[in-house]
């Protein structure tokens, strides 16, 4: 992973057209400017990655077998009360 | 109405148990509205977030209390307000389950709740600050979350 240290104000580019600029750093949260091509898609990772869990989520329930599924959650809350 | 659903058939449900998502569900906005159903001879919180208009929509959906007893979201006054919900404390939470061939893989995505408002029968998918939270948290086992 490449690592690069920048001030507010600062910024740099991903190929020739995306740049990005940080806007604020305070505490825990920094702001980030992006200037890119509109066909580029820029996405928050976890809502990319809740996206895709959707999705999976989706496509799993079509091979669920619901027995497995009972006794599994069954044994998770017999668990629980141990 | 009646909802034509894949584990169910056709149910019967009252047009205030129909909940509806203003902006849909993350990756699926165009569906608005769905159905929280259960099955009452089960004593596990298996239940099943049913879409109102395509019975092949439809999710596994657990209260996140039952996976991680410490849950605790946090949500935003903006959410609040759409919500109409003045407090968190009459919020309801389900959490989406991915149920691979072996279950013991199932995780839940702690992280992006489903979040309703039983007052209002209005919900939204919301993505959660905490860090702790994971978009795969595996339920049967230890996925690092102190629970």
């Amino acid at each position: 992973m490449l690592i690069i240290s920048r001030k507010p104000q600062e910024s740099f580019l991903i190929g020739d057209d995306i740049e990005v600029i940080v806007l604020e750093a305070q505490n825990d949260r920094v702001r980030l400017g992006i200037v890119a091509p509109k066909e580029i898609q820029i996405l928050r990772k976890e809502l990319h990655d809740t996206k895709a869990a959707n999705q999976e989520a989706l496509e799993s329930v079509e091979r669920l077998k619901l027995d497995n599924l009972k006794n599994m959650a069954l044994s998770k809350k017999e668990q629980r009360n141990d | 109405m009646i909802v034509e659903t894949a584990e169910f058939g056709y149910v019967k449900v009252a047009k205030e148990d129909i909940i509806y998502f203003p902006e849909g569900i993350y990756g699926l906005e165009d569906i608005k509205e769905y159905v929280f159903l259960q099955k009452n001879d089960l004593n596990v919180p298996i239940v099943w977030m049913q879409a109102v208009s395509n019975k092949h929509i439809r999710f596994v959906v657990f209260d996140p209390l039952f996976i991680v007893e410490s849950y605790e979201p946090v949500i935003t006054d903006e959410v609040l307000t759409k919500l109409g919900a003045e407090s968190l404390s009459s919020l309801v939470f389900y959490v989406i389950a991915v149920v691979p061939k072996d279950i013991r893989d199932m995780t839940v995505n702690l992280k992006s709740p489903i979040v309703i408002n039983p007052q209002t029968r209005k919900a939204y998918q919301v993505i959660l600050e905490n860090p702790a939270y994971q978009v795969r948290h595996l339920v049967f086992r230890d996925s690092g979350v102190a629970g």
